[in-house]
C-alpha cells in the first residue's frame, strides 16, 4: 500500500502552492478566456514543471499542482505543438502520463493521478564475494514499504509504485540504488563500504540502526578480530576496546588455565575482604552468546572463526535491557550465519608457537648469590648450628661456584610451546533449509612444560523457513581438558640457587639439589615432576539454543528464544607420596603420605525470552517499540572429596586412598536462582535526524529476599544527526555528525547473595539424641538493597571523510555498595551485609580511525583510542572505618611487607597507601620517613600513611596501522597505559627483604646500602638488631637480630607507563579469480606474533606463579 | 490483534504465577519462611538449638568441664609455657589472648543459641496454626526455658555476683537480654529488670509446659502419639523439660539472693526435691561399684537438665574429654589433683562414691573421671552426656534457703553418696554445703558460680593454698567487639 500520511500529504500541497504562489505571481491577473490563448512549444525530455513555466511565460496562465511530491513534477516529458490552444497543448502534453488538468477559473491545476500498478519484486541480495546477505533492508524509494532480505538472502516486497526505485542498505555495505523495470528474480550485489561498520548495533535482545540509537557501543567484526591473534577471544579484545581494561595477571601470567579479569569503565564494587587479592571478579561484565547469557570460561574457549560480530554495550541506553546484571557492562558476541547459497567447505588451520619471555627476571648467579649470603650472615652461627660445619658449606658451594655451577633454573620447567588449531565447517542447504556444520579443535601448549588446555568443539546451526516464520537452532558440544604442569608454579624455580644442581652429570633429575648438609637436604622442585603428579581439570559443555521469529504483520514481530546448557565438570589433583609436599611429614603421619582431591560440577541453565518488536516508519517518524519477558533457571552443584594416604606413587586412584584427608569429609556447594525479567524499549526517530530511547526494565530474582524481589532499571536517551540537517549539507564530506546523551540505572548482581534473607543449614556432622537440626547461617539485612549504578554518557559520532572519530564522555555512579560490616557479637553474629557507600567512575573514550588512501585492491588506514578512568569513593559509611582499622593493624605487623587496602572518602578505591619516604639514610643506612607533621623519623607508623598512588592506570589506549595491497595485507598494534602506580613488590621481596636462603634480584648487591656516606635506594644490606618494641608479641620473641621487614613505603610506589607491540601480522590473500580455476573460493594464510614486546618505567617481575610468552602463529584459510 | 492479545494474555498468566515460581532456594541453603512452613523445620530448629549447646566454647566443654571448671577447682597448677591456655584459666588471666578468645567465644556462642531461639519464637507465633497445640506448647515451653538459661549462665559469667549483699548492683546494666532476631544492638538493662526478663520467660514456659510436658506424666503416652514423630519427645532429660525450668528457677532466685527470692528459689527446689523418685532417682551402688567401663559415672538418672555431646569440633567427645583428664597420656595439661589434696577433698571417706568411682588415681594424682568416656563399654547409655543440672543441686539449694531443715536435705545427698555418718545439729551448714559443692560439681563448672554467688574472697584453688578473689576474676570481661559496637558498660 501506498502509505503517504495525512501530514505529510499536507505539507506537499502546502509547499506546491506557496510555490505556485512565488513562482506565477501574474496569476492574479489572467483573464477569463485564459484556456483560449495559444502556445508554441518544443521541447524534448524536458520536466514538466519547466514546460508549464514555458507555457506559463507565454500565455501568462498560472498553474498549480496537485497530488504527488514536488519530484513528481520534474517527470520528463516532450511536446511539439505550434499555435495551440493551451487546453489542447495539456491534453497532448499528458497524454499517456499519470497527470490530468482541471481549468477552474482563472488557473489551472495538474492534478497527479497514481495509476495502480500492483506488483511483487523478488530478487536476491549478495556480496562480492557471492555471498548472500541476510537482514538486507529493501525499500521502496519515496514510501515506507519495505522488507529485509531472509535468511536466503532473498526478498519479496509489494509495491504499488510505478518504476519504483529500491533502496538496499547493510551494514558495512555501500547503499544502492536500483531502478526496477520489471526484472524478473533480481540480483544485487553489493560492494562493502570503506568505513562505517558499525551501522547496526546488536544488543543480544534485538537490533538497532545505529543511526537510531542513543547509546554508546562498539562493534567489531570478525574481520577486525581475524588480524589481531588467534589465541582467544579476550587476548583479542585487548587489542581492540581500550575502555574494556583485561588486565594483566601478573602471577599467572600466560597460564593457558588463566581466565582474564576484565572491567569496563572502571572498578565498581568494594573487593570482599576475603578476596581482596583477586579484587576482579565482581567486576567481571556480562556476557551475551547468541542473545544468552555465557559463562566467561565458555567465551575462552570458544572457537574465534565463528565469530561474526562482537558488540560492547558500555552506557546505560545501550544496557539497561539487561537490567539488574548489567553494571559492569555487555559484550554481546553473534556467531556466524549462512554466508552463501553453494555448499561449501571451509578450513582453518593454525599453528601456535608459544617462547617464554624472562625479561623481567634479574637473578643472581652463583657467585653473586654467595657474596649476598655472606652479607646476610647466612653462615654465621647460632644457636642451632655450628659454626665449622657452615663454614664448611660455604666452601663447598664457593667451590662449586668456582667449578663454573651456575644452574639456570628459571629454564627448567619450561619450554616452547607449540600449539595447534584446527577448523572445519560445512555449509549446505537450499533457499528453506541451510546448515552449518562447524567441527574446531584447539590443543594448547603453555610454556610450562606440561601445562596444557585442549578443546573439542563440535556445532551445528540450521535454519528454516517456513512462510513467514523463521526458527533457527544451533547446538553446540563441547568438551575441555586441562593439566596444570606438574612442575608446580614458578616461583619456586625462580627462588633456586644457581649454585644448585638441577641434575647429574649424565643428565638425571636429582632429588635433593644439594647434598652437602645430610641433615638439610634442599628437595629438587623439578623431581615432582617426574612423579605420576597430576592436576587436571575438563569439563563437557551443551548448549542448545532456539530462536524463532515470526512475522505478524508488516511492522510486527514476535521473537522467542530457548536456551539450555548443561555443564559437567570434574578436577583431579593427584600428589604421589615422594612428593616434596610430604617430606616434613612426622612418623605418625608416613602413611597419611600422598594425596587425591577430586571434585565434580554440575551446571545447567535453562533460559528462554519472547519479545514483540514494532518496527515502522512513516514519513519523517520511526518507531521502535519492544516489549519481552525473559525466564532462567540456573542449577550448580559442586562436590569435593580430599583423600590421603597413597602407599605407592603407581596409586594413582583415589579409589586406593586410605581415608579422607585428616579432619574432612565430603564438601559442596549447591545453589538455584530463578529470574523473570520485563523489558519495554521505546525509540522514536524524527526524520532520521532527532532521536529518543526509553528503556524500562524490571527483574526479579530468587537470590533477593520476597520485600525486594523486583527491582526496577531504566534508561533515557536523546540524539541528533546534525549530518541529516540542512544547515550541514554543504559539507559534502560530513556523512555522519551525531550528538548523543543517555542517562539510566543498572544493577549489579555479581555481588549479592543471601544477604538480605535468613538462611538455615542442617548440621551434618553431629546429631542429637538421634535427631538432626539446622541453625542459621547469618544473620540478615532486611533493608539490603541492590548495587544499583547510574551511568550518565555523552557522545559524539563523526565521519568526515575517510576520518571517522568517536568521543564519549562517561560518568558512573554505584550507589549503595555491598560489604560486610562488624555487628555486636550479642546478635548472634558479628557481621552483616549492608550497603555502605558509593564510588564514582568518570573518564573519556576516544576512538579515531583515518583511512589514508582506498582502492579497490589497496587500503592503509591508522587508528587509535585511549580510554581514561578516574575512580574516587564519594561517600563512605562509618562503619567502613572498621575496615580501615582493621587494614591498619595489619599494616603495622612487623612482618607485613605490602600495602593494605583502606577506603577513604574522596579517595580512589585502590589507592596505594603508604608512609612517605625521604629514601635511605646514607649514614645508617635506615630508611627515613616522612611522619604526619612533616618531620623526619626512622620509625614507621600505620597513621602516616598517605595515599601514594592509585593501583589502576589512569589512562590505557591503543594504536595501530592496518592495510592491504593485492591481497597482502599487514597489521601493527600496540596497547600503551600510564598514569598510575604500583608497588614494586619485586623490589621488597628480592632486594630488600630477601630470603638469604634463595635466589635473589641483583639488585641487592649494586643497589643496596653497604658503607657509611653511600647514596643508596635500598635498605642497609645485612641484619640489623630490632628493638623490643617492634617485635614483641607480633613475632613471638621478644627481640633480636633480624632482618628489617620493609613495610608500605612510597619509596617504592613507581609509575607505571608501558607501550606494548602487543600485535603484529602479516597475510596474504589470495586472488579470487585465479583461485577459482583450482577450485577454491577462498585462501588466505597469515602470520601473528603477539606480546612481542613490552617497554616499561618500572623493573619488576611479571608472571610469577606462570611465566609470561611472546606468541608467534601461523594461520591458514580456505573455502572449497 | 487477537494473536496480540492471546500472548498477552499468556504473559500476564506467567507473570501472576512467578512470585511462587521465584521462591526457591538451593538444598544446600533454606530460608527462614521455607524452614518453617512444617512442624519438621520446627523440631529441626529447636534441635539445632541443643546441637548449638553442645558447642565447644557451650556447654560442650568450655562451660562446664574446661574453662568454668578450672576456674576453681583445686586442680595441680599447670605450666605457663607448657600449658600457656590452661595456666591462664587458671590463673584467671582474662586479658591473655588465649583466654581471651576462649571468653569471647563463650560470649558469642551463646548468642548465636539464643539468636535461633528468638527466630524460631517469631516463627512459632506467625505460623501457630500450621503447629499441632502439643507442639506449639511444648516447642515454645522449651525455647524460652532455654532462652532464659542461656542468659542466666552469661549473667552469672559476665556479671556481678553476691547480688545479695550488695542490692546497690541491682541498678546497674548487665548483659543485653536478646529477645529478637536482628542485626541491632539490644540495649543493656539493670539486673532486676533482666532477672525479670528471665522470670517472665521462665513462668511463661512453665505454664506451657505444665500443661504438656510428657515427663509429667499427665497424659497416657498415646496423647503424644501424633507429635511424637521418631521418639522427638522421648528422653525429656535431655531437654528443656518442665523440672529443668523449675530448677532454672531456683537456681535464678537464689542467685536474686533477696529473702523473698530465695523463699522462691526453695518452692521451686522443691517442685524439683517431691519429683524424687518418681521422676528422678539417685544412682544405685551397683551401678558404680562396678569395673570403671561399666560405671555409671554421672549418675544419670540424677540429670534433671543434660545435654547429648557428640563432637567438639572436629574431634569426638571422647577424644576430647579423654585427653584432659588423663594424667598419664597428658602430662602437661590434665586436670589431675595431687592425691593429698583429693584426700583433703573429700574427707578421706572412701565410702563416698565421688572419691572412689569418679575419680582414677594416677600415680600422685587423682584424676576426675565424670566424663571419661571408655571404651568398649557395655553401657552406650552413658556414653556423651555432660550433666547440665542435678537434683543434688536442688537439695543444695534447698538446704541453703530452709535453714531448719537443712541437715535433712544435706544428710540426704550425702547417704545417696555412700557417706555413711551424718551431719548433726550444730555443724557450720554454709561450711558443708561448701564441700558439697566442692565435691558433687567436679568437671561440671558450677563451683565458680557458688563462689561467685556468695562472694566468697578466697577460695581453694588450683591449689590449696587459698586465692584471693574479687570482682575483677569474678567477671569475665565482654567480647571488644560487644563493647565498642554495642556501646557496652559492663562495670
Amino acid at each position: 500500500m501506498h502509505n503517504i500520511s495525512f501530514y505529510k500529504r499536507f505539507v506537499i500541497t502546502l509547499s506546491a502552492i506557496i510555490a505556485v504562489f512565488i513562482l506565477f505571481p501574474k496569476v492574479a491577473n489572467a483573464a477569463s478566456q485564459d484556456n483560449e490563448k495559444i502556445v508554441t512549444i518544443s521541447v524534448k525530455d524536458t520536466p514538466l514543471k519547466e514546460i508549464l513555466y514555458e507555457i506559463s511565460n507565454q500565455t501568462g496562465i498560472g498553474f498549480m499542482y496537485r497530488g504527488g511530491t514536488e519530484e513528481i513534477f520534474l517527470k520528463k516529458l516532450s511536446l511539439n505543438v505550434s499555435n495551440m490552444k493551451v487546453k489542447d497543448a495539456l491534453t497532448s502534453l499528458l497524454k499517456g502520463t499519470n497527470f490530468t488538468y482541471n481549468i477552474n477559473g482563472q488557473t489551472i491545476t495538474i492534478i497527479y493521478q497514481k495509476k495502480s500498478v500492483k506488483q511483487t519484486i523478488t530478487g536476491k541480495v549478495k556480496d562480492d564475494k557471492e555471498n548472500l546477505l541476510i537482514g538486507v533492508s529493501v525499500f521502496v524509494r519515496g514510501t515506507s514499504t519495505g522488507t529485509f532480505t531472509g535468511e536466503t538472502g532473498e526478498f519479496r516486497i509489494d509495491t504499488d509504485v510505478e518504476n519504483p526505485v529500491l533502496i538496499f542498505s547493510y551494514v558495512g555495505m555501500i547503499t544502492k540504488e536500483l531502478l526496477y523495470e520489471g526484472q524478473k528474480n533480481m540480483v544485487v550485489v553489493l560492494t562493502e563500504a570503506a568505513i562505517g561498520l558499525d551501522e547496526v548495533v546488536v544488543t543480544g535482545i534485538f537490533t538497532r540502526k545505529a543511526e537510531s540509537f542513543t547509546g554508546a557501543s562498539q562493534t567489531f567484526t570478525n574481520k577486525d578480530i581475524e588480524n589481531l591473534g588467534n589465541q582467544n577471544l579476550f587476548q583479542s579484545l585487548k587489542n581492540l576496546d581500550p575502555s574494556l581494561n583485561i588486565l594483566d595477571n601478573m602471577q599467572q601470567g600466560s597460564d593457558p588455565n588463566a581466565l582474564p579479569s576484565m572491567q569496563l569503565r572502571g572498578i565498581s564494587t568494594f573487593p570482599r575482604e576475603d578476596i581482596a587479592a583477586n579484587q576482579t571478579g565482581v567486576n567481571m561484565p556480562l556476557f551475551i552468546l547468541d542473545g544468552f547469557e555465557a559463562r566467561a570460561e565458555r567465551i575462552f574457549d570458544m572457537d574465534m572463526n565463528r565469530i561474526d560480530k562482537i558488540t560492547i554495550l558500555k552506557d546505560a541506553s545501550s544496557k539497561a535491557i539487561y537490567g539488574s546484571k548489567a553494571s559492569n557492562g555487555v559484550i554481546v558476541i553473534e556467531t556466524k550465519r549462512f554466508s552463501g547459497d553453494k555448499a561449501r567447505v571451509t578450513y582453518t588451520g593454525n599453528l601456535n608457537i608459544e617462547m617464554p619471555d624472562l625479561s623481567s627476571y634479574n637473578l643472581t648467579n652463583s657467585m653473586e648469590k654467595l657474596q649476598v649470603e655472606l652479607y646476610e650472615d647466612v653462615y654465621k652461627p647460632n644457636l642451632s648450628n655450628n659454626y665449622v660445619p657452615t663454614l664448611e658449606l660455604y666452601n663447598q658451594r664457593y667451590k662449586l661456584a668456582l667449578e663454573g655451577l651456575d644452574t639456570y633454573w628459571l629454564s627448567k620447567p619450561l619450554r616452547v610451546g607449540i600449539s595447534q588449531k584446527h577448523s572445519v565447517s560445512f555449509e549446505l542447504g537450499d533457499s528453506k533449509l541451510r546448515a552449518i556444520a562447524n567441527l574446531s579443535y584447539n590443543g594448547t601448549s603453555g610454556v610450562m612444560k606440561g601445562s596444557s588446555r585442549s578443546t573439542v568443539l563440535g556445532d551445528v546451526a540450521i535454519s528454516y523457513v517456513v512462510d513467514k516464520v523463521t526458527f533457527r537452532n544451533i547446538m553446540s558440544f563441547s568438551s575441555n581438558n586441562s593439566a596444570d604442569s606438574p612442575y608446580g608454579t614458578f616461583d619456586q624455580y625462580a627462588k633456586m640457587n644457581p649454585y644448585w644442581r638441577a641434575t647429574d652429570a649424565s643428565g638425571n633429575v636429582l632429588r635433593y639439589v644439594e647434598d652437602i648438609d645430610p641433615d638439610n637436604l634442599i628437595p629438587n622442585p623439578m623431581y615432582n615432576a617426574l612423579l605420576n603428579t597430576k592436576k587436571t581439570r575438563n569439563y563437557i559443555n551443551f548448549t542448545n539454543n532456539l530462536y524463532a521469529e515470526w512475522k505478524i504483520y508488516k511492522d510486527l514481530k514476535l521473537t522467542t528464544r530457548i536456551g539450555i546448557d548443561v555443564k559437567r565438570a570434574g578436577s583431579d589433583t593427584y600428589y604421589p607420596v615422594q612428593h616434596s609436599k610430604f617430606i616434613n611429614y612426622a612418623e605418625d603421619d608416613l602413611l597419611r603420605r600422598g594425596s587425591y582431591d577430586i571434585s565434580y560440577e554440575n551446571s545447567s541453565d535453562i533460559s528462554g525470552d519472547l519479545n514483540l518488536q514494532y518496527n515502522k516508519v512513516s514519513g519523517v517518524h520511526t518507531i521502535f517499540a519492544n516489549a519481552g519477558i525473559n525466564l532462567r533457571e540456573n542449577k550448580y552443584d559442586y562436590l569435593l572429596y580430599k583423600t590421603e594416604g597413597f602407599p605407592s606413587d603407581r596409586l594413582e586412584n583415589i579409589i586406593f586412598a586410605r581415608q579422607y584427608a585428616l579432619n574432612s569429609k565430603p564438601s559442596g556447594y549447591s545453589s538455584i536462582s530463578r529470574e523473570i525479567g520485563l523489558l519495554m524499549v521505546a525509540g522514536y526517530t524524527y526524520d532520521n535526524r532527532y532521536i529518543a530511547d526509553l528503556t524500562v526494565r524490571s527483574n526479579a530474582s530468587s537470590l533477593f529476599g520476597a520485600d525486594r524481589l523486583w527491582a526496577n532499571f531504566w534508561s533515557f536517551g536523546l540524539g541528533w544527526n546534525l549530518h541529516r540537517e540542512k544547515f550541514m549539507s554543504g559539507i559534502s564530506d560530513l556523512t555522519k555528525l551525531k550528538v548523543r546523551g543517555s542517562i539510566g540505572t543498572s544493577g549489579n548482581q555479581n555481588f549479592i547473595n543471601n544477604g538480605s534473607v535468613s538462611y538455615y543449614s542442617y548440621v551434618t556432622e553431629k546429631y542429637y539424641e538421634n535427631q538432626i537440626g539446622v541453625l542459621l547461617k547469618s544473620m540478615s539485612n532486611p533493608n539490603l538493597e541492590w548495587e544499583k549504578a547510574l551511568d550518565y554518557n555523552i557522545g559524539v559520532d563523526m565521519n568526515y571523510g575517510r576520518l571517522m572519530v568517536t568521543l564519549d564522555l562517561y560518568r558512573k555512579v554505584t550507589k549503595g555498595l555491598v560489604a560486610d560490616i562488624d555487628i555486636v557479637p550479642s546478635t548472634g553474629f558479628e557481621t552483616v551485609k549492608d550497603n555502605l557507600g558509593e564510588i564514582q567512575n568518570k573518564g573519556l573514550e576516544a576512538k579515531v580511525s583515518y583511512t589514508v588512501f582506498k582502492t579497490h585492491n589497496s587500503f592503509l588506514n591508522i587508528n587509535g583510542a585511549i580510554a581514561t578512568n578516574n575512580n574516587k569513593i564519594t561517600k563512605i559509611s562509618d562503619q567502613m572505618q572498621q575496615f580501615n582499622d582493621r587494614q591498619n593493624s595489619l599494616a603495622s605487623d612487623p612482618r607485613y611487607n605490602k600495602p593494605v587496602l583502606r577506603y577513604v572518602d574522596g579517595m580512589p578505591l585502590n589507592a596505594i597507601w603508604a608512609v612517605r619516604s625521604l629514601g635511605i639514610d646514607p649514614s645508617t643506612g635506615n630508611e627515613i620517613y616522612l611522619d604526619r607533621n612533616d618531620s623526619p623519623t626512622y620509625i614507621w607508623s600505620a597513621s602516616d600513611m598517605v595515599m601514594a598512588g592509585v593501583g589502576t592506570p589512569k589512562y590505557n589506549g591503543i594504536f595501530g596501522v592496518t592495510g592491504e595491497r593485492n591481497g597482502i595485507g599487514f597489521n601493527i598494534v600496540f596497547r600503551f597505559l600510564g598514569g598510575g602506580q604500583i608497588y614494586n613488590q619485586t623490589l621488597v621481596d628480592k632486594v630488600e627483604n630477601i630470603d638469604p636462603v634463595y635466589n635473589v634480584d641483583k639488585r641487592v648487591l649494586s643497589g643496596r646500602w653497604k658503607e657509611e656516606g653511600q647514596q643508596a635506594l635500598y635498605k642497609r644490606l645485612g641484619n640489623v638488631y630490632m628493638g623490643e618494641d617492634a617485635l614483641q608479641s607480633a613475632l613471638g620473641y621478644t627481640q633480636g637480630v633480624v632482618q628489617a621487614t620493609t613495610q608500605s613505603t612510597t619509596r617504592f610506589v613507581q609509575d607505571r607507563s608501558e607501550l606494548t607491540l602487543s600485535s603484529l601480522s602479516v597475510y596474504y590473500e589470495f586472488n579470487k579469480k585465479q583461485l577459482k580455476k583450482i577450485g577454491l573460493s577462498r585462501l588466505r594464510i597469515g602470520a601473528f606474533m603477539n606480546e612481542v614486546q613490552t617497554f616499561s618505567t618500572i623493573k619488576i617481575e611479571r608472571g610469577t606463579y606462570y611465566p609470561f610468552a611472546r606468541t608467534l602463529s601461523l594461520n591458514f584459510i580456505g573455502t572449497f | 490483534m487477537k494473536k496480540i492479545l492471546s500472548i498477552l494474555s499468556i504473559s500476564f498468566l506467567l507473570l501472576s504465577s512467578c512470585d511462587k515460581w521465584l521462591d526457591v532456594t538451593a538444598q544446600t541453603d533454606i530460608s527462614s519462611d521455607m524452614e518453617f512452613e512444617t512442624e519438621a523445620g520446627f523440631r529441626d530448629a529447636l534441635i539445632g538449638v541443643y546441637i548449638q549447646m553442645t558447642h565447644k566454647s557451650n556447654y560442650g566443654k568450655d562451660k562446664t568441664w574446661y574453662f568454668m571448671d578450672l576456674l576453681c577447682q583445686p586442680y595441680k597448677s599447670l605450666s605457663t609455657s607448657l600449658a600457656p591456655t590452661e595456666a591462664n584459666i587458671q590463673a584467671r588471666n582474662y586479658t591473655e589472648i588465649l583466654t581471651r578468645n576462649l571468653i569471647d567465644g563463650m560470649w558469642k556462642q551463646s548468642y548465636v543459641a539464643i539468636a535461633n531461639i528468638n527466630n524460631e519464637l517469631k516463627y512459632l507465633e506467625l505460623n501457630k496454626s500450621t503447629l499441632n497445640s502439643i507442639n506449639y506448647s511444648l516447642i515454645k515451653g522449651e525455647l524460652l526455658g532455654l532462652r532464659a538459661f542461656l542468659h542466666f549462665d552469661l549473667l552469672r559469667q559476665f556479671g556481678y555476683g553476691n547480688l545479695a549483699n550488695n542490692r546497690g548492683l541491682m541498678d546497674k546494666l548487665t548483659i543485653p537480654y536478646v529477645v529478637n532476631y536482628t542485626k541491632e544492638y539490644t540495649d543493656q538493662l539493670t539486673y532486676t529488670q533482666t532477672i525479670d526478663l528471665m522470670l517472665k520467660d521462665i513462668d511463661e514456659s512453665l505454664v506451657l509446659l505444665k500443661q504438656v510436658d510428657p515427663i509429667l506424666g499427665t497424659h497416657p503416652m498415646s496423647y503424644y502419639s501424633e507429635v511424637n514423630v521418631d521418639g522427638f519427645y522421648n528422653n525429656r532429660q535431655k531437654r528443656m523439660n518442665y523440672y529443668a525450668v523449675q530448677a532454672l528457677r531456683a537456681r535464678v532466685c537464689l542467685w536474686e539472693g533477696s529473702s523473698q527470692m530465695k523463699a522462691e528459689a526453695l518452692t521451686a527446689a522443691k517442685v524439683v526435691i517431691d519429683a524424687v523418685p518418681s521422676k528422678f532417682s539417685w544412682v544405685s551402688p551397683a551401678e558404680v561399684a562396678i569395673t570403671e567401663a561399666e560405671r555409671n559415672l554421672t549418675f544419670i538418672q540424677e540429670h534433671i537438665f543434660s545435654l547429648d555431646v557428640q563432637m567438639l569440633g572436629s574431634n569426638s567427645f571422647a577424644t576430647e574429654v579423654n585427653s584432659v583428664f588423663n594424667s598419664i597420656s597428658n602430662i602437661f595439661s590434665a586436670q589431675t589433683i595431687t592425691s593429698s589434696n583429693a584426700a583433703k577433698l573429700f574427707e578421706n571417706i572412701a565410702s563416698d562414691y565421688r572419691y572412689t568411682y569418679v575419680t582414677r588415681s594416677e600415680g600422685s594424682n587423682v584424676t576426675p573421671i565424670k566424663l571419661y568416656q571408655t571404651q568398649n563399654t557395655t553401657k552406650p547409655q552413658y556414653w556423651n552426656i555432660v550433666p547440665i543440672i542435678k537434683i543434688s543441686e536442688m537439695y543444695y539449694i534447698a538446704a541453703e534457703c530452709d535453714p531448719a531443715n537443712a541437715l535433712e536435705y544435706l544428710n540426704t545427698v550425702r547417704a545417696q553418696r555412700g557417706i555413711t555418718s551424718t551431719l548433726a545439729p550444730g555443724v557450720d551448714i554454709t561450711a558443708e554445703i561448701e564441700k558439697e559443692y566442692r565435691k558433687e560439681f567436679i568437671a561440671e563448672g558450677q563451683l565458680f558460680y557458688y563462689f561467685k554467688r556468695l562472694g566468697v574472697v578466697r577460695i581453694l584453688a588450683p591449689v590449696t593454698t587459698p586465692s584471693t578473689m574479687n570482682d575483677k576474676a569474678y567477671i569475665l570481661p565482654y567480647p571488644d567487639k560487644e563493647i565498642i559496637y554495642g556501646n557496652r558498660v559492663q562495670f
